[in-house]
């Protein structure tokens, strides 16, 4: 089994194929697993419990159930428990296989690069999760493959679905890649498919930032209301929050909030490529491509966000994994 | 128990006899008067022998592979071996040095 893996600080997204109801996304979040007193299912259809190797919760039912979260957002956090159980609930999410092979296929900020030997180790070898209600998983992971976050984009436009060559354009021309991210922003310059890496850098700025900025900004204003990460960032998207009942009006404060962020993402942008005019597309990704895309396409008229801009690294990851499989590596 | 005593039931049944056209052959061999003890020993001896029949397999492997769908018991996933590269080789290397 191929997976393209995009364990952002986020939401992790993960592909095993190419129909999108098989994928795989759920925020990074874990947090304890104590029983419910009542609820009218017995197991939500979305909830992922892991039995073990660590009995947690993880994504949407931990944001919502659990009484304490795990949730990080710093560079060594690939080293630690929560990564590890979001890893593992990932592979459960896709297969429930009690034996497979798997090649994985995975991204790394570009500052962070130089983790990627700590992170194909991790990810190397037999893996043995237990989902809640279900046998448990021998997962062997035969190859793993690190590459720079962005690249996953510009792979998902590059690679068909079999991991064979969709647009020659991306193997002859410039691109740049806006990948906008939980905590960082990276920025992609290459050209036919190999990256120049004077022209590529991270900003370190992400859709947290912006969750930050707003949460301040309810607790002036909305000082009842208690949001976690997560919801805040469904707010941001919805421009909107709902206090005491009444739906508020979020897009003064978060245009306030995105404003400034667009700045500096574009201004790093124009600095590193010069002003862009020398690439012949950029795409913009990441989940933070729907807060920022649009300051991006008003500022750069050749750039656009690619389609389904949440799970584009992953499939590209998956598409380039395809192609892995194909060389037989 | 005295042969008077017994109880008896009537019990009718449809068959195709093109697809069990042995089991049509045997019944219209049978004596009259013989037919329902003959098809009753037959009967009897097919339950008791608690033997699985190729249809019992069958109805196994189909169960099996509606549980596998399901997602549950055994599974076992292979790699996947993917595809020759389709383009030009040049473009290959570009893939490869990522």
């Amino acid at each position: 089994m191929n997976i393209g893996l995009d364990i952002g600080y986020s939401a992790v997204k993960a592909i095993h194929c190419g129909d999108p109801s098989k994928w795989a996304s759920f925020p990074s979040v874990t947090g304890t697993s104590q029983a419910l007193e009542f609820s009218l299912d017995e197991q939500p259809v979305n909830s992922i419990l892991l039995a073990s190797p660590q009995r947690v919760l993880v994504g949407w039912e931990a944001v919502i159930q659990s009484e304490y979260l795990d949730r990080r957002e710093d560079r060594h956090w690939i080293q630690g428990d929560e990564w590890y159980n979001l890893f593992l609930a990932a592979l459960t999410e896709l297969t429930t296989a009690t034996r497979a092979e798997l090649r994985i296929v995975t991204g790394l900020p570009v500052a962070f690069l130089g983790d990627k030997d700590l992170v194909r180790d991790r990810l190397l070898g037999e893996h043995r999760p237990e989902r809640e209600g279900r046998s448990t998983q021998s997962l062997q992971v035969t190859t793993a493959k690190v590459i720079p976050q962005p690249f996953g984009a510009l792979l998902s436009c590059a690679l068909d679905d079999r991991g064979h060559e969709a647009d020659s354009s991306y193997f002859t021309g410039t691109a740049g890649v806006v990948d906008v991210g939980g905590k960082t922003t990276n920025l992609l310059s290459v050209q036919g498919l190999r990256m120049i890496g004077r022209e590529t850098a991270s900003v370190s700025k992400g859709a947290w930032d912006a969750v930050r900025s707003l949460r301040k900004w309810l607790s002036d204003h909305c000082p009842d209301l208690e949001l976690r990460d997560h919801q805040v960032i469904e707010a941001i998207i919805a421009r909107k929050v709902k206090y005491y009942g009444e739906a508020i009006d979020l897009s003064r404060p978060v245009d306030a909030i995105l404003e400034p962020f667009a700045h500096e993402v574009l201004a790093a942008a124009s600095q590193l490529w010069n002003g862009a005019a020398g690439l012949d597309v950029i795409l913009v990704s990441g989940g933070g491509a729907l807060l920022l895309g649009p300051y991006i396409k008003a500022r750069f008229r050749h750039a656009r966000t690619v389609s389904n801009p949440i799970f584009a690294n992953a499939l590209g990851f998956w598409r380039y994994a395809q192609y892995l499989a194909g060389q037989g590596k | 128990m005295p042969e008077s005593s017994r109880v008896t039931v009537t019990v009718s049944f449809t068959m195709d006899p093109e697809r069990y056209s042995n089991v049509w052959r045997w019944l219209r061999s049978l004596p009259k008067g013989k037919k329902s003890q003959a098809i009753c020993e037959a009967l009897d001896s097919g339950l008791s022998r608690g033997g699985v029949t190729i249809g019992d397999v069958y109805e196994a492997v189909k169960e099996l592979e509606r549980k596998l769908q399901a997602g549950a018991g055994l599974q076992v996933a292979g790699a996947d071996d993917g595809q020759q590269w389709n383009g030009p080789t040049e473009h290959k290397a570009a893939l490869d040095d990522i």
